[in-house]
């Protein structure tokens, strides 16, 4: 797929990302950019390189071939501790939340705002509060990450990316292993806090069913490399093999 | 995600584990000159490897000095020179056994320990999420870890050598009979605070050998518990290695620098 025309509204912009662990090839030349204040689903079978690729995005991967630009700004060759001024613009949400098991939650939510404002205490337990509240976890302030379901966690790690206002959030498969009920609650997060925050978000998924709730764009990846990059109307009327194939597979399992 | 390193060869895994220490060092070095140290972090970790080691340290300390002088106090016995036991036993445990039982004894409880938390912390991706927040793994996990092991250390070391001295008291004098004014006129003509200091700057070595290897092996795990395991595993085996080897260089070295009180017949 060539590579789209850069607009000064892409908040990322990823040219010919390659990537390899041990020799096996996970991203193969993916190239596409996400615009500013919308939603993005990238969507692929297991394995194809969805979660490696949005660990590209803030930086936590280095690519081995190609560049990945943020709001104009190449993270190419930048030290770890250049990429603290990036990174703080971006909230992410791993796939089990990546609560630190030695804190409550409350603790957790409060982490990024102890780590990098100047906050007193009080305003920090208020808006930790206020943030608990925004996840429907109010009552759950104390507890042990160990002691939350799966959808909590995700809940709480939600609360802790965006305690402090990113311009935008990467959300590492949101939806996996919850019930369509939470499942749902999570979409209407996501759909919220963009609204609410105008929030660039790229969402890491196989379910279609979150293209279809929280999507403004959609990108399909196959073998490491961007195949689909378009709206979500072109995603349902597009006549590519690989497309198809997977729309059919997940309307066949809904009707199953 | 991270390198598999399983099938490299013995010697490019030897090169990589001290390449990494190394590196690791280096970096904690660099923070700690900028003086990116987490206070709060640092009193945990001295409550924990300072504190929690010194039950175990005090014992292995106690019953190493006991054994070995009612060891040495047989066949000095027969030689006629009961009271040498008391140096010998107070030169062995201030140079080297306070030390490296020390060090092989935290080793195998504070660096165990750290190297399963910083591991699990890896592969449950809490490492990911400290630098996606913007904090630098090395400045929040390593550094107060790195300083409170070399504050903890020599007096863990300090704890050892003077359990293993006292215990060595108790055996000499009480069970065997040698007169206490003996065995600690003996001890002070032998002894001196030079030996001491050799004893406490080996600790703070084999401190920094153990935090560096398990925070090293922790931040490298990979694969599930399983890779927690190996690295919790590796960090044991590797450092108890490298401070039995480092320790003969050691005391190389500080026979030549600080040697021991010369023998006056």
């Amino acid at each position: 797929m060539s590579l789209q025309a850069t607009e000064p509204d892409d908040f990322f912009v990823v040219e010919g990302l390659t990537k390899a662990f041990d020799g096996k090839p996970i991203l193969n030349g993916a190239t596409f950019t996400i615009p500013r204040g919308k939603t993005t689903v990238i969507l692929g079978g297991s394995g194809a390189g969805k979660s490696v690729l949005l660990k590209h995005l803030n930086g936590l991967f280095t690519p081995d071939t190609g560049t990945v630009c943020v709001d104009g700004e190449s993270l190419a060759g930048k030290h770890e501790s250049e990429l603290i001024p990036i990174r703080r613009r971006i909230g992410i949400l791993f796939q089990n939340g990546a609560l630190f098991d030695s804190m409550t939650v409350a603790e957790n939510v409060a982490f990024p705002l102890k780590e990098h404002s100047k906050l007193s205490h009080s305003e920090i337990a208020s808006r930790v509060a206020e943030t608990l509240d925004h996840v429907g976890l109010a009552d759950a302030a104390e507890t042990m990450p160990g002691e939350l379901s799966g959808g909590m966690r995700k809940r709480a790690g939600l609360a802790r990316a965006t305690i402090t206002h990113p311009e935008a959030m990467l959300y590492d498969e949101p939806t996996a292993g919850l019930d369509p009920v939470l499942a749902t609650t999570i979409a209407n997060l996501i759909i919220r806090l963009k609204e609410e925050l105008s929030l660039t978000s790229v969402v890491v998924t196989h379910h279609l069913g979150l293209v279809r709730t929280v999507a403004d764009q959609v990108i399909f990846l196959s073998g490491g490399a961007v195949l689909f990059q378009g709206s979500v109307a072109a995603f349902n009327a597009s006549r590519l093999p690989a497309l198809i194939e997977y729309r059919g597979a997940d309307e066949s399992l809904a009707e199953n | 995600m991270s390198e598999d390193r399983s099938h490299d060869s013995p010697l490019t895994a030897l090169a990589s584990f001290f390449g990494g220490v190394t590196l690791l060092g280096w970096e904690v070095l660099k923070s700690v000159l900028r003086f990116r140290i987490r206070f709060t972090e640092l009193l945990k970790q001295i409550a924990f490897i300072g504190v929690g080691s010194q039950a175990v340290v005090i014992i292995t300390g106690g019953f190493t000095g006991a054994v070995f002088a009612a060891q040495a106090y047989y066949k000095f016995n027969q030689l006629g020179l009961a009271t040498a036991t008391g140096p010998v036993v107070s030169l062995a445990m201030c140079r080297e056994l306070g030390p490296v039982l020390a060090g092989l004894m935290v080793a195998g409880r504070a660096g165990a320990s750290m190297a399963a938390e910083i591991g699990s912390m890896k592969v449950t991706e809490q490492i990911d999420a400290l630098r996606a927040m913007g904090v630098v793994p090395t400045d929040y996990l390593v550094v107060p870890r790195t300083l409170a092991m070399l504050i903890s250390m020599p007096i863990l070391v300090g704890e050892a050598i003077a359990f293993g001295i006292l215990a060595a008291d108790l055996i000499t004098v009480e069970l065997f009979g040698v007169p206490r004014t003996w065995f600690w006129e003996q001890l002070s003509q032998h002894t001196g605070a030079d030996d001491i200091l050799v004893g406490l700057i080996k600790g703070a070595f084999f401190g920094l050998i153990i935090v560096l290897t398990a925070c090293r092996q922790g931040l490298g795990s990979s694969g599930g518990a399983s890779g927690v395991g190996k690295a919790t595993t590796q960090t044991v085996v590797y450092a108890s290695l490298t401070i039995l080897i480092v320790n003969l260089f050691l005391t190389l070295g500080f026979n030549q620098w600080l040697p021991m009180i010369p023998f006056a017949p």
